[in-house]
């Protein structure tokens, strides 16, 4: 008989993918996060003649957000919104596609799929995503799907790219559960952690997308499963194999990857500590190990012929200017949560997920307490022995998190290290250009999702002793995000789109 | 004392239960009450605006298509209404006598994206092809201070009729533009099952067969459905405390 909590966990895969597969269907063509240019890579990749295509004839400065046609997209992307009136929905937020009543079908719809544009024989249409200097792992594998299904009409084509997105990001799914069990959890708080992650809505609307973050995505969280493996079970050859292919695919999807090279390092360094007892030694080996990483970033940075980036990491007056900039924007991002910008800045959306701050400051301060004490907490300490219990409490070395302390430093060094990896890409883009380019969107931070779920989960189990608190705070917050995830879909997206 | 524990705890879980359900009908309420469609006889463009002062006020009048009329939407340049600002919407009948529905919107708005905003209310049964008068007065404790509306040339011949009339705060006539307001109808069908067949109808629009017509129906009674029996067990099975 079926345990328990493998139901519930089938049940959250299940109303998962029922969740976003309607989702899928709510998003009219080409809406979703640059999607008609990753849809314009892959059919790039797809195309026959794509290597007599220069991919350098591009001008930007000549591309309006709204209309897809002033884009170097292929004919097909091109002639599609228009008839689907893509620029009606583009860069505002009260126009509304011109629907026929009493039909299903939308005004030339039918023709449009009976129609073969034969975007294959189009010489060039470069507005491609890169990876570096090369195509990411991401378009080249969808490339063969439209390749092999080049008979079927677009929207067939493009509708189930996005559900194989779905269909990846529910192994991810799986993977997180796997994520919160080994880093020690219960498997109830655990299963709750993966029912908030499977509701999150700003993962479940980018999931949705045609877009090689899927795949980042995936390949990130792989790496986090087997490093946390690792650190408890050590290196195994089936560990170690896995690892570096979860490496090397990340970092063939996206150059954001090499941020994985930190947790890699961590792993070495505790592997060396064990190893070697002499000092001199050990700290000789770090060096040396960390000095053969800075070499390999740089040898990739230069073969993907990248220098400019490297040459503008190097301006200080500018790193100051970009430093107050970025640190005015600190705080809680409410686009992280799910908040969409043309839900309305005064929607229940956006005033009230700003509300997780509590939730994420009691965190901060359970874990600061975390690291600052030993054993457990007392919160009533007499009066006349204050300073002198407090002072007894205080104890680095061996304090609360005493257990899980590599864990808790293997999560810090993932988001710190995607962290830095992404400032640095936007302080070179910033330096590039003159202004943060990027923008930073809160998607950048969603491949450490888990990780931060299970830092907020790690705070508030040091100010709440009783597990069956802890799971009654962790269930009020899951129903938090459902309602939610169902008001946006129901209350924001639909009335948006449809009326 | 193990008994107290156990019995707050039950509670603890039925609370939890009956948030989600007493949300999730918020949630339904408030989606049955947009669930009313826009025409599409005119883009809603935004063209040059028109100011109102203080107390002035815009009389436009507006032809029904269809019957159910339940929504004016219009479009307010600039920012969102501020903390003070009022505006009276009154919607009547042909003559601009008899009001049939009255609200004021306060500021600072909620609910509403950064330009349209919506004047809702309980479906005219029988207003297709019939002439209202939509009144539009802006009330403000400071003089100086005024809001600009849109308009939009080119929806004049279609179910707009007659110029636009700017009344001072005396209520006589200043202004008579030969525009109209940017504005947009919405309608109500007569039982919640064409509202929901139309919005099906809708997003069908431009999908592929396996997202379109039942598929779409059974994707979201499941979605909906699963997610309740989802809430429900997890609630359950982790507010056990074996």
């Amino acid at each position: 008989m079926m345990k328990q909590k493998n139901i519930i966990l089938f049940l959250i895969l299940i109303t998962f993918l029922l969740k976003e597969i309607f989702l899928v269907a709510l998003f009219p063509i080409f809406k979703g996060q640059d999607e008609a240019r990753h849809y314009n890579t892959i059919q790039y990749l797809a195309n026959d003649k794509q290597k007599i295509c220069n991919t350098k004839i591009l001008d930007s400065t000549k591309q309006l957000k709204q209309n897809l046609n002033t884009y170097n997209f292929s004919d097909e992307i091109k002639e599609t919104s228009l008839i689907a009136q893509s620029r009606k929905i583009r860069g505002n937020d009260y126009e509304r596609i011109n629907f026929l009543e009493n039909s299903w079908d939308g005004i030339g719809e039918e023709q449009a799929k009976e129609k073969q544009i034969p975007y294959l024989q189009q010489s060039c249409f470069p507005d491609v995503v890169h990876n570096g200097n090369h195509f990411s792992f991401y378009h080249t594998v969808m490339s063969y799907w439209e390749r092999h299904f080049q008979q079927k009409n677009i929207f067939f084509r493009f509708y189930s790219l996005r559900l194989i997105s779905v269909l990846l990001a529910s192994t991810i799914i799986v993977l997180v559960y796997y994520i919160f069990l080994n880093l020690g959890f219960s498997s109830k708080v655990s299963l709750i952690l993966t029912a908030i992650f499977s509701f999150h809505p700003k993962i479940g609307i980018y999931f949705t997308n045609i877009n090689y973050d899927i795949f980042l995505i995936l390949f990130w969280n792989f790496n986090i499963l087997l490093t946390v493996l690792i650190l408890k079970k050590g290196w195994s050859w089936t560990r170690g194999v896995f690892y570096i292919l979860s490496f090397i695919l990340a970092l063939a999807t996206k150059l954001t990857a090499l941020a994985l090279v930190f947790p890699l390092l961590f792993l070495i360094y505790l592997g060396m500590k064990n190893e070697v007892k002499n000092k001199k030694q050990k700290l000789f080996i770090i060096w040396l190990i960390s000095f053969f990483f800075l070499l390999i970033i740089l040898l990739f940075v230069s073969f993907l012929k990248t220098k400019i980036m490297v040459n503008n990491l190097f301006n200080w007056s500018s790193f100051k200017k970009y430093l107050i900039t970025t640190i005015a924007n600190l705080g809680i991002n409410s686009n992280y949560w799910g908040e969409i910008k043309w839900g309305g800045k005064n929607s229940y959306f956006s005033v009230y997920i700003q509300e997780i701050k509590y939730l994420e400051w009691l965190a901060g301060i359970g874990l600061l307490l975390g690291c600052c004490f030993k054993g457990k907490l007392k919160f009533f300490i007499k009066k006349n022995k204050f300073l002198v219990e407090l002072w007894n409490m205080i104890n680095f070395k061996n304090n609360i998190f005493k257990k899980q302390k590599k864990l808790i430093v293997l999560v810090i060094i993932y988001l710190l290290a995607l962290q830095i990896t992404i400032r640095v890409a936007d302080y070179v883009i910033y330096n590039t250009v003159g202004h943060g380019a990027l923008g930073m969107p809160a998607r950048y931070w969603l491949p450490n999702l888990s990780l931060h779920l299970a830092l907020l989960v790690w705070g508030w189990k040091v100010l709440i002793k009783k597990e069956n608190y802890l799971i009654n705070l962790l269930l009020f917050f899951f129903l938090w995000i459902v309602l939610f995830n169902f008001y946006q879909v129901f209350n924001v997206i639909i009335p948006h789109f449809y009326l | 004392m193990i008994l107290k524990s156990k019995f707050s705890f039950i509670n603890f879980k039925y609370i939890l239960i009956a948030s989600f359900i007493v949300g999730l009908f918020f949630i339904f309420f408030f989606f049955y009450y947009k669930l009313q469609f826009c025409n599409f006889e005119n883009t809603f463009q935004k063209d040059s605006k028109i100011e109102l002062k203080a107390y002035e006020s815009l009389n436009q009048k507006i032809i029904s298509s269809k019957n159910n009329l339940s929504e004016i939407e219009f479009l307010l340049g600039g920012n969102n209404l501020k903390t003070g600002d009022k505006i009276e919407l009154t919607l009547s009948d042909s003559q601009c006598q008899k009001i049939l529905h009255q609200k004021i919107i306060k500021g600072p708005q909620t609910l509403s994206t950064k330009y349209s905003f919506h004047f809702s209310f309980i479906p005219l049964k029988k207003s297709a092809n019939k002439i209202y008068c939509f009144k539009i007065k802006y009330l403000s404790s400071q003089k100086k201070k005024k809001i600009r509306l849109y308009q939009n040339n080119k929806m004049k011949d279609n179910y707009l009729q007659e110029d636009l009339f700017l009344f001072n705060k005396e209520s006589q006539l200043k202004q008579k533009f030969k525009t109209s307001l940017a504005l947009r109808l919405k309608y109500k069908n007569d039982n919640i099952k064409q509202d929901l067949q139309q919005l099906n109808q809708r997003i069908s629009q431009y999908k592929p067969s396996f997202l379109k017509k039942n598929w779409l129906t059974s994707l979201f009674i499941f979605f909906v459905l699963f997610t309740i029996i989802l809430t429900i067990k997890l609630i359950s099975y982790c507010s056990n405390e074996n």
